[in-house]
């Protein structure tokens, strides 16, 4: 779906992107991470065809941005860090306007649909400099993908959101996710970002620092627990052929495992029989922030 | 509907503000026949006052005030990430703004032609006119705006009082010579024998003309659609060709100092980024033209035509006998073309080790110095040799000064503008 290369992005005194490469498949919602003014923003507003990078290239679902930009605004919904409203216009006539901007036609099915979506149907006629944060939120984002984009880029979506309308924003995402949508999620704040985000790519001083598909790894990490420190569990693990990145520390043994559940289950049974002290067996969480400190080992 | 023109008739109108502009304005032509007695004069008058009021006042203001509006709120970004066409969006902000001031500025028209003693043919070309000067004014309010957004991105209320202010100026300037033009004939323009006020109203169409193409190119540069700069080529051009025939002769320099003018104007306005400057070496170097064409800021593209210009200037002023300069006038227009390209020189260094905000001040300071301060200091000391050497004269001393300056300035600044300069990853500060 976005195809980035050697994109570089230059202001006066700085680099901003530096070579950064890097592709996203359809229907993922990816999670951009990285300190403030790593180039986040930056990077966005580039793939949003709103700023030309000074060099490289970008390519949204076969579109050229530098090429084709007024195409690609018709592919790519964008919701800055600030959701920019016109304060004094209802609900209804911000949509309205914005789907005049799009050419919509018929336009009050299409913001009726919207609405239902975004859990605004009954704030139609309410103005949006008088809506809470959440629900300004929600209007924002109501109009970033009135015209039914196939990207969604999204800059800092829950700063300010109190717990209740992150959860509600959390469900959103992933009922557009799977109404086909690709979702760019930028954030610094990571656990917020864990709900949703199947995907994690990280930028560190305007250059890539990798990127994981967080799902894979979810299913993979195993932990064992030892009653007493075993000498024969180490070459019992390398031995097998689903096993990868073990590390034993005392009686306890964290690795990366590929087989499905039955694997998993004639793994159990295996060291059992071989006279393990086995207490415990159970699947790690992998949380998005140790995801990021891989990387960010990585990188280092 | 236009979304622009929609938005703004549901922030402007309603029926108590259509109600009540019409009420005030009787109220305002009410209380001058009082105090003058004499209606249909009084009425004139006013209604020409009103008209500047609302159409080129107000309007511009309005103009310029809702890009500003469209900054603050941090809504413009929707509207560029849309379907619209630079066009629509264009003459939808631009009418749909100005929208009520127009509503009391055709109240103030009809009450102005109702109350007119003069020719059919008189008050229609006062109406086209002034209509015109108040579309010039308001266009020139935008333009200004746009120029100093695609700049720097922020604008702040300041920018909105500077573009508000050249857009009032400049439509007064134009609504003064309307109503003082008179229905006679003339040979100004290259020798052709023309009604001055016909010449006036085509030359307002073309001068709106411009404006117009002009806020077309900076929308479709902002919606990212990419400009080749063949606009701004073509009203050197026009610049040029119509300045020229005003003095009569063939190839005067007026039409030179319009162009320089417009290079100097597009310099402040555009400034002169070494990021620009090195992503145009680097596409150079690579050969890509189109991408060339799109990044020559405009005074560049200017001194294109300004240049060859110069040279037919040079070979054809050499006997004129002008003013006191004489036979050496031609040197003073090479030197005032050297000058402008060490002025450049001087513009890229500053914006290259001064932050944006304070670069403007460092500018002006700058053009103070050099054009006040110093030849006013020179003069008072009797230097003369040492006034040839900062500003235009028409002497070889000049030419030569101008010349060793512009080598100096490339050489300090090369290295920062050509082709893959290398850039300092960010730093972590939050842009």
């Amino acid at each position: 779906m976005i195809n980035v290369h050697q994109l570089c992005f230059d202001y006066e005194n700085k680099r901003a992107l530096d070579q950064v490469s890097f592709k996203l498949p359809r229907q993922s919602i990816t999670a951009l991470v990285g300190a403030n003014g790593a180039g986040k923003t930056t990077l966005l507003r580039c793939l949003s065809a709103l700023e030309a990078p000074t060099s490289g290239q970008i390519r949204i679902d076969g579109l050229n941005t530098q090429e084709q930009p007024r195409q690609c605004h018709q592919k790519i919904g964008y919701l800055s860090d600030f959701f920019g409203l016109y304060e004094e216009l209802t609900v209804q006539q911000c949509l309205h306007h914005r789907c005049l901007l799009y050419g919509i036609d018929p336009i009050q099915p299409r913001i009726d649909e919207t609405v239902e979506l975004t859990g605004l149907s009954s704030r139609l006629h309410d103005r949006a400099g008088h809506l809470s944060r959440g629900l300004r939120q929600r209007l924002a984002i109501s109009q970033a993908i009135i015209h039914r984009p196939n990207l969604l880029l999204l800059d800092e979506p829950a700063s300010g959101l109190d717990p209740e309308a992150r959860h509600e924003l959390s469900k959103l995402f992933l009922l557009l996710q799977s109404q086909g949508m690709t979702m760019l999620v930028s954030s610094h704040i990571l656990s917020e970002l864990e709900d949703y985000c199947d995907h994690i790519l990280m930028i560190q001083d305007g250059q890539m620092a990798g990127q994981r598909q967080i799902t894979q790894l979810e299913q993979a990490q195993l932990c064992l627990q030892l009653t007493t420190p075993c000498q024969r569990l180490d070459a019992l693990l390398s031995q097998h052929e689903n096993i990868s990145d073990i590390h034993i520390d005392g009686s306890q043994a964290n690795f990366s495992f590929s087989g499905d559940l039955q694997a998993r289950q004639q793994l159990l049974q295996q060291l059992i029989q071989e006279g393990m002290p086995l207490y415990s067996f159970t699947e790690q969480q992998l949380k998005l922030q140790d995801v990021y400190s891989q990387l960010r080992g990585e990188q280092s | 509907m236009n979304p622009e023109l929609q938005r703004n008739f549901w922030l402007e109108y309603s029926l108590n503000r259509l109600l009540m502009l019409p009420i005030i304005l009787g109220m305002i032509f009410y209380i001058v026949y009082l105090l003058s007695g004499e209606l249909a004069q009084a009425a004139n008058l006013t209604a020409k006052a009103c008209f500047v009021f609302f159409a080129i006042i107000w309007a511009s203001r309005q103009l310029s005030d809702s890009l500003i509006e469209e900054v603050r709120q941090h809504t413009w970004d929707w509207q560029r990430i849309s379907s619209i066409s630079p066009w629509s969006l264009l003459w939808g902000k631009w009418l749909g703004s100005t929208l009520y001031s127009w509503y009391g500025a055709t109240l103030s028209l009809i009450i102005m032609i109702a109350s007119s003693s003069l020719s059919l043919q008189t008050n229609v070309y006062e109406l086209v006119a002034m209509i015109c000067c108040a579309l010039f004014g308001q266009g020139i309010a935008l333009l200004v705006c746009l120029q100093m957004f695609k700049r720097d991105r922020t604008l702040i209320r300041f920018h909105s009082h500077l573009a508000h202010l050249s857009g009032v100026i400049s439509a007064l300037v134009l609504i003064t010579i309307v109503w003082t033009s008179e229905n006679t004939w003339f040979e100004h323009w290259y020798n052709i024998e023309a009604n001055h006020q016909t010449f006036i109203l085509l030359s307002l169409c073309t001068f709106c003309f411009w404006v117009i193409l002009g806020n077309y190119r900076l929308i479709s540069d902002d919606l990212q659609i990419s400009n080749s700069g063949g606009a701004w080529f073509s009203f050197v051009l026009f610049s040029l060709f119509y300045s020229s025939g005003i003095m009569q002769t063939p190839f005067s320099g007026l039409g030179f100092f319009a162009a320089m003018a417009l290079s100097y104007l597009m310099l402040i306005l555009e400034g002169s980024k070494p990021s620009r400057l090195r992503q145009l070496t680097t596409e150079i170097s690579q050969n890509k033209w189109k991408k060339v064409a799109e990044l020559t800021p405009c005074w560049m593209i200017g001194l294109i035509p300004t240049g060859i210009y110069l040279v037919i200037l040079v070979f054809t002023t050499a006997e004129q006998d002008m003013l006191f300069f004489k036979q050496e006038l031609h040197f003073f227009y090479i030197a005032l073309f050297l000058f402008f390209l060490r002025d450049v020189g001087i513009v890229t260094w500053i914006q290259k080790t001064h932050k944006s905000k304070r670069s403007d001040a460092s500018i002006l300071l700058y053009f103070v110095i050099i054009y006040a301060l110093l030849p006013a200091l020179f003069t008072a000391l009797s230097l003369f040799g040492a006034l040839q050497a900062i500003i235009s004269t028409p002497s070889v001393i000049s030419c030569l000064a101008a010349a060793v300056q512009l080598l100096g300035l490339a050489f300090i600044s090369w290295p920062y503008i050509r082709p893959n300069a290398l850039m300092k990853p960010t730093d972590p500060t939050h842009h």
